[in-house]
């Protein structure tokens, strides 16, 4: 375990030392780091091929205003880093429902703890799929809760053949896009933006 | 002249190795915490002397008790100082019984005044004495920083910049945070302000009201007195990129597996608030980055809290942990956690990710 320690270090050192500048080298450090850890513990490597979740972000059409938010808020190195996370991720469409002004207020300088707070308020623990909410709306009769990085609770409910994400205010979302799988964790596509708290 | 340079040089060689130590992975603990700060200080040293300065920056490098308020300052009134180290996690129920013994808050306000303009270091000493004395030890590394800030804004800012004790900033950022003690007029706040959602936890009562600053602090005002009574800072809420961390982040603080991956180094800091992990901008103080949200609440012998209702497990683990009719398995920070299925509680901690 020490051993593993040790190299996940070196591997951490190296990739800092190479970099030298602060921008990408620490949070790729921190991929390295976790990848030699899990090589060498045995664990399934197949993940590595697949892309981060910020790079899923950025990569599709359907998310640009919410990478943006995301990267506004400083919070890209928390979606490319070796956490797994599971997103709402409200749509382009989802955006543009909002009252007009309300996402170039949360872009400015004055709106980004909202911003923080908004986003986070999307996103909870580990990798939970589509399959995953499923089971534990039928083991809890009909709804599940999940605890979101913003300190809030979402409850996951069945509509028909589709799940449902509730806020805490009342506000509900529909899954329109499901399990978009990254190295980090798994995208759901949602058709509003929740509120944080 | 040369001993302030021998001064720094020390500073700079005792902080290298406590930095180095941490590097070496886990077990940095408080000792590897207190490096980087001072660190600033060798550096800060460097700075003034490369940019000719002048002896007003490297006077205050030798001079940490002067340095240190000028870091903790921030602005052109001293008795700011004492109101920005209050906020940084002071003891503000004592200040508070303080501000209600004072009969008169106003003219004690203008005493502490008086007595910073005179560069008087009893000031310091006095507030040490009056209870602060956990707060100056941390604040001690500051203090440090707060010398390389100096050397550094001696320089003058940029137009449009305001000098600012941890740099300079835009004047916006360069505003006034209140202190416990402080009489609110009318003219601060205004109306009823807080963030919607925290709004529910910070509602007016008969005895207090509340009121949001854009520098991220919600305050409790006394009706009564107009004494502000509390301040509660909203890292991550009221806290993001673009702002400064406020004081008492200063000893390297993040959580023991995250230690590998986020270790300080002389381009970050990385600080640990409010379920999240900040990289710090050791020149500027400034918040670069979010690196990591942490959960916070899942902790071995307790009760598996609400919202984990969903089996949350990376792909890559799932073969090994599958949930159970005895055992259940959740993800948090790094961890992966064994729950007894019929209790709840959460057992052991059976896998570290990072």
């Amino acid at each position: 375990m020490r051993q593993l320690m040790v190299l996940a270090a070196l591997a951490a050192l190296a990739a800092c030392g190479g970099g030298g500048e602060s921008g990408n080298g620490q949070a790729e450090a921190a991929g390295n780091g976790a990848s030699v850890g899990e090589s060498a513990t045995g664990a399934k490597g197949a993940e590595g091929a697949k892309q981060s979740l910020l790079a899923s972000l950025t990569g599709s059409s359907d998310y640009a205003t919410l990478a943006g938010a995301v990267k506004a808020a400083g919070l890209e190195k928390t979606f490319s880093g070796a956490q797994p996370y599971t997103i709402f991720a409200p749509t382009e469409a989802a955006f543009q429902a909002l009252p007009a002004g309300t996402v170039d207020g949360l872009l400015k300088p004055e709106g980004k703890g909202q911003l923080t707070a908004l986003l986070t308020g999307h996103v909870v623990p580990g990798t939970v799929t589509a399959e995953d909410l499923s089971r534990a709306v039928d083991r809890g009769k009909g709804k599940a809760q999940l605890a979101t990085m913003a300190g809030a609770t979402l409850t996951v409910t069945k509509a028909g053949e589709g799940l449902v994400v509730s806020d805490a205010a009342g506000g509900q979302a529909r899954l329109v896009s499901q399990d978009g799988a990254a190295s980090n964790g798994v995208i759901h596509g949602i058709d509003k933006v929740l509120a944080a708290q | 002249m040369r001993k302030v340079f021998l001064i720094a040089g020390v500073a700079a060689l005792a902080a290298s190795m406590p930095t180095l130590a941490e590097k070496g992975g886990k077990g940095g603990g408080n000792g590897g915490g207190k490096g980087p700060a001072a660190q600033v200080q060798g550096g800060g040293g460097n700075k003034a002397a490369r940019g000719g300065g002048g002896g007003q920056a490297q006077l205050r490098a030798a001079k940490p008790q002067k340095a240190e308020r000028q870091a903790v300052r921030g602005g052109n009134k001293p008795a700011k100082a004492d109101r920005q180290a209050l906020v940084g996690g002071g003891k503000p129920a004592k200040a508070e019984r303080q501000a209600y013994r004072a009969a008169k808050p106003q003219k004690a306000d203008r005493k502490f005044v008086q007595q910073a303009a005179k560069g008087d270091a009893r000031v310091q000493r006095d507030f040490a004495r009056d209870g602060y004395r956990d707060l100056r030890r941390d604040v001690g590394a500051f203090a440090a920083a707060g010398a390389g800030y100096a050397a550094v804004a001696s320089q003058g800012c940029p137009p449009g910049l305001a000098k600012k004790g941890n740099g300079c900033l835009p004047h916006g950022q360069a505003r006034k945070i209140y202190g416990v003690g402080e009489r609110v007029e009318q003219s601060w706040f205004g109306d009823y302000n807080i963030p919607a959602r925290y709004s529910a936890f910070y509602a007016d009562s008969p005895e207090y009201y509340y009121r949001y600053d854009d520098d991220g602090y919600i305050y409790r005002v006394d009706r009564q007195t107009d004494l502000i009574s509390s301040l509660v800072p909203l890292l991550g809420g009221g806290f993001s990129v673009g702002q400064a961390l406020p004081a008492g982040y200063d000893v390297y603080n993040v959580p023991y597996q995250y230690r590998d991956d986020f270790y300080d180094t002389d381009e970050a800091y990385y600080r640990y608030g409010d379920d999240a992990i900040y990289e710090v901008d050791p020149q500027s103080g400034m918040i670069e980055s979010i690196v990591a949200l942490l959960a916070g609440d899942l902790n071995v012998g307790q009760a598996l809290p609400s919202g984990y209702d969903a089996y949350n497990l990376p792909l890559e683990y799932r073969d090994d942990y599958q949930d159970s009719d005895d055992f259940q398995y959740r993800y948090a920070d790094g961890n992966i956690y064994q729950v007894d299925a019929k209790t709840q509680m959460i057992q052991a901690i059976v896998e570290m990710l990072v």
